[in-house]
């Protein structure tokens, strides 16, 4: 058995998200960011090594004005546990979302990540993702407010 | 005996009869009030007719009208003295009111009355029984035996009323005759529960033979009972192990019980009680080289249990300590066991032994790779050195590596609760509680997390703390419509929050509440003990009287037991400080008053305003929430809210008399100690003497109980100037008092307030609690703060993360 597994997201183990996204990502987020994360099934998935939980990802649904179908998954966080980082935990927890995102044909993937961190960038350009837009001051709760980009990875069709 | 003559008040008509008979019947279906109706009607006619009186007495006393209801039957009693059905009556109310032993006589008399009477003879068992009188409950089973021998349960209510006795011969004779002549059901009618019952019948009568003495019979018993073509066997070849291999070791037959505990060993490798038997039946358990010897070999021979590794660490010492703990402790480690430490932690006893396993732990530490592969060892032997310093007082170096710990992995459950007990060590109470919520909040449905954060809440020094704890224990309980859980851990008998909610009320000054939590908490002693009674009759009913012995064996140590005489320690203690806090009390005359409490106001009404429902639908959404699927139960109006009863015209010294005896019963010294102080408080200092005597012919005598001794004594004599001198002694033998130290800061506090000159010196002792250990240094800061001296800052000096307790 493998020492990395994911599992749900259960109001039993919220407070495993929080306190992962609160040591790891520079911005804090609001209480209902986190009950909604209860809300969204398959797109909130904890990470676990030897049982401990040392990484999450929390998406939501993008619809497109006019459209019923969702376009695409955005990624609101993503976050490693640093002394667990680089041994591909990140890369299962976005595995996940990319499939489950082929599963149920939602033609791309989306997220925000800052400018001025190049290795996060240089993490998703490897898994595919595309730079389309900067956002100035996209950041706003941190001060001074910081630029984000926003990449996108699209899907191929018949995977 | 030839019954007397019947008074002539009782006769009735033949009329006036068919009511009472109807009278009688409408009790037995509990409706009261109709039953009152027809009681009525015959005492218009007859109002002296005792019998009536007696049973509208007890249907009164059913409708909540119990003074009403026993001043009925007295009156009942007074006219008709010799009527089976008033003491019959009268029995019942006693039994209801859990008065075993006066229930136990009224079943006497109404019997010697009417010897006939079969139910009143199975209740004047179950009296004799509740109070253990086993001498007379035989001659009682006996009666139920030979009155009907049809029924199964008497015979083996007589056997189990022998063995309680003593008379096991007699009980395997008594349980023999039962089998040879009870009918044999044919095997197609047999159910599951025959079998059962006659496994357990043998057994107990296997045991019987084997208390008896009688091994050789007990012996060729078991062996018919293994047989299978025995017609008396039976499946449960354990307990036939269990027991020959009892027969065995009370025979000396050595050999024998060495082969029969190590095939109880294979089936059970994880029994420490085996483990323990083998080396006593091997003879070697004084030799330790042989008992290592004999555990590694067992260590192998299982490599799964965990009894041959950590029992050794008890009697090795030395190198081979190192060797055998290193084995032990890093695999722990290794194996990230949650309970690493609490496993070793018996072994600190011995300093040299904690060094060993504290260095052990670190150098797992120190051997961690900083990769992935070395987190868990990090983690686990990092937790379990925080563990190591705290339980050698080094706090500050605990918390440095549980925090380290805890920046490295945040998600640790096990990291936090560490890092809770640390800090409560440490005197941060209030840091303590958020750790240990913290620990709480990253697993939700862990009931022993939210158990440890509520009561952590409870020792912190926040003014919302015990809302707070409510709030959290609720949230696992069946709630009330009131939304929370604290009726629901009074009925489910949650004794750890009662009594941790009773000392924080204690804390908080508030006498009345405190008191009420403190009986809430003793209440489950007692209702264990009144909750035999359903057994008496189970049990044997359904034949199981082997766990029916070990029962009753268990309750009979019920009292004993620490809970509960802290518990009761804690209710004498508040019970004489509201005594000495009363303004009228004139304590401090004889021996110094208690830590106070707040003023209560002795005034107050009792009568509780019902507050009016709000009319939300509150209540529904609770009921949806409700985490067992169960209705929600109606928030039960509690009489006594603030509990004002208990102190309100209430003797407070004489109800702290009745539960200080009964400490004394119970075997703690304090009982006397306690007797002595209430005693000196009403002036009576003969008995005071008399109690303090006693304790001096037990071994427990102190020094203090004998100033005590010496302060009764001049009050007698009527010599003052010697009582003083006495008193300034018992100031300061005040401490040693209690082994709590918490006790010590309050027991010494107390003595000052009453005498203001004593201020100087309860300063100096406190001061020298500060010194301790945080909790006494927060307590000896409170204390000192009450009285209007500073600690605070020496505390502080000595703890620099000491959260004092909330001032008054
Ligand atoms: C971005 C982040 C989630 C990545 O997590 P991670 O667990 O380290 O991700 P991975 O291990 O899958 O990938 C990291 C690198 O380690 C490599 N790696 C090392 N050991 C590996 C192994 N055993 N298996 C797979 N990849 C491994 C990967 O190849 C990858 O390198 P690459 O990008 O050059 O291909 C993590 O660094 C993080 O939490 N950063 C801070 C938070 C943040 O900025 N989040 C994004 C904003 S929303």
């Amino acid at each position: 058995m493998s020492k990395v597994q994911l599992d749900d997201l259960t109001p039993n183990n919220l407070g495993m998200l929080k306190r992962i996204n609160s040591v790891v990502l520079p911005t804090s987020y609001t209480d209902s960011f986190y009950t909604e994360a209860l809300t969204v099934g398959q797109l909130a998935k904890l990470a676990y090594y030897n049982e401990i939980p040392v990484g999450a990802i929390r998406c939501c649904l993008e619809v497109a004005p006019e459209h019923t179908k969702p376009s695409r998954i955005y990624i609101m966080t993503i976050a490693v546990l640093s002394p667990y980082r680089e041994n591909g935990i990140g890369g299962m927890l976005l595995d996940h979302i990319e499939r489950y995102a082929a599963e149920t044909f939602v033609p791309e993937l989306s997220v925000h990540a800052l400018t001025d961190d190049t290795e996060v960038i240089e993490w998703y350009k490897k898994r595919g993702f595309e730079i389309v837009d900067e956002v100035k001051g996209y950041y706003k709760r941190l001060t001074p407010a910081k630029d984000a980009y926003l990449m996108v990875k699209k899907l191929k069709k018949d995977q | 005996m030839t019954a007397r003559a019947p008074p002539a008040n009782r006769k009735l008509s033949n009329m006036l009869m068919a009511d009472f008979k109807q009278c009688l019947t409408l009790y037995e279906k509990k409706e009261y009030a109709e039953a009152i109706k027809r009681a009525d009607h015959i005492l218009t006619q007859k109002p002296d007719h005792g019998e009536t009186l007696a049973v509208k007495g007890l249907c009164r006393y059913h409708q909540d009208s119990p003074v009403e209801g026993r001043s009925l039957i007295n009156a009942g009693m007074k006219n008709d003295p010799e009527s089976y059905i008033i003491w019959h009556v009268l029995a019942l109310l006693e039994r209801s009111e859990k008065n075993y032993h006066a229930a136990l006589k009224a079943y006497q008399k109404s019997l010697t009355i009417d010897p006939s009477n079969q139910n009143v003879l199975r209740d004047l068992s179950l009296m004799q029984i509740q109070t253990r009188e086993y001498e007379p409950l035989v001659i009682t089973r006996r009666k139920q035996l030979t009155d009907k021998p049809e029924i199964r349960a008497n015979w083996t209510g007589l056997a189990v009323a022998l063995f309680l006795k003593g008379d096991y011969a007699t009980a395997a004779r008594t349980l023999a005759a039962y089998e040879e002549s009870a009918p044999e059901k044919e095997p197609k009618d047999k159910t599951q529960s025959d079998d059962i019952e006659n496994c357990e019948l043998a057994l107990f009568r296997n045991k019987c033979l084997i208390e008896a003495k009688e091994y050789d019979l007990a012996l060729k018993d078991l062996e018919e009972l293994e047989n299978k073509t025995s017609k008396r066997h039976i499946p449960d070849q354990q307990s036939i192990l269990e027991h020959r291999c009892d027969i065995y070791i009370r025979q000396g037959k050595t050999k024998d019980a060495q082969r029969l505990t190590r095939v109880l060993l294979r089936r059970n490798p994880h029994d420490r009680a085996l483990y323990r038997q083998l080396e006593k039946v091997l003879g070697i358990q004084d030799n330790n080289q042989l008992k290592s010897v004999m555990y590694k070999k067992l260590a192998q021979k299982y490599p799964r249990s965990d009894c041959p590794r950590s029992m050794p660490l008890e009697f090795l010492e030395g190198q081979a300590f190192d060797e055998a703990a290193d084995a032990y402790v890093s695999t722990l480690i290794h194996r990230r066991v949650p309970s690493a430490f609490m496993n070793v932690k018996h072994l600190y006893k011995n300093p040299a032994k904690a060094l060993s396993i504290g260095a052990i732990a670190q150098r797992i530490f120190d051997g961690a790779t900083e990769d992935l592969s070395g987190a868990s060892d990090f983690l686990w032997s990092a937790c379990f050195l925080a563990q190591h310093f705290s339980k050698l007082g080094d706090q500050n170096k605990a918390l440095k590596f549980i925090d380290n710990a805890i920046e490295h992995t945040p998600t640790l459950v096990e990291l936090h609760l560490t890092r809770a007990k640390i800090l409560k060590r440490m005197g941060a109470v209030n840091k303590g509680a958020e750790a240990a919520n913290a620990a709480r909040e990253l697993d939700l449905q862990d009931r022993y997390l939210n158990t440890k954060a509520a009561k952590y809440t409870l020792r912190a020094n926040n003014a919302d703390d015990i809302e707070q704890a409510i709030k959290l224990i609720s949230m696992f309980t069946r709630n009330d419509t009131s939304g929370t859980g604290v009726q629901d851990l009074h009925d489910m008998q949650g004794y750890w929050f009662l009594s941790e909610l009773a000392r924080r009320q204690r804390r908080n000054g508030d006498g009345p509440l405190a008191l009420k939590r403190h009986k809430a908490a003793l209440n489950v002693f007692s209702e264990f003990e009144h909750e035999q009674l359903d057994f008496h009759l189970y049990a044997l009913r359904k034949g199981t009287m082997n766990a029916y012995i070990d029962m009753l064996q268990w309750e009979d140590k019920l009292y004993k037991s620490k809970k509960f005489i802290r518990s009761t320690r804690g209710i004498i203690e508040t019970y004489i400080a509201l005594w000495d806090t009363k303004p009228d009390c004139g304590c401090g005359a004889v021996i110094p008053g208690s830590f106070p409490l707040k003023a209560v106001d002795y005034n107050a009404s009792t009568t509780v305003k019902k507050k009016k429902k709000k009319k939300t639908n509150e209540g529904s959404a609770e009921a949806k929430q409700n985490p067992n699927g169960l209705p929600t139960p109606e928030h039960r109006h509690d009489a006594d809210p603030e509990g004002l009863k208990l102190v309100k015209n209430v003797d407070l010294l004489e109800t702290a008399l009745v539960h200080a005896k009964k400490l004394a019963e119970v075997g703690d010294s304090l009982g006397l100690v306690f007797q002595a102080e209430i005693y000196l408080r009403q002036n009576k200092y003969m008995l005071a003497l008399q109690s303090l005597n006693k304790l001096k012919a037990s071994d427990a005598a102190s020094p203090y109980a004998s100033v005590l001794a010496k302060v009764a004594e001049a009050q007698l004599n009527g010599d003052d100037s010697t009582a003083q001198n006495l008193k300034d002694m018992t100031l300061k033998m005040l401490p040693k008092l209690f082994n709590e130290t918490e006790s010590d800061a309050v027991a010494t506090a107390r003595l000052a307030f009453s005498v203001p000159s004593y201020k100087e010196l309860a300063g100096e002792l406190l001061k020298g609690l500060v010194s301790e250990n945080a909790t006494a240094a927060a307590l000896a800061v409170w204390a000192a703060n009450s009285l209007g001296l500073e600690l605070e800052d020496l505390a502080k000096e000595q703890y620099p993360e000491l959260e004092v307790p909330l001032p008054n």
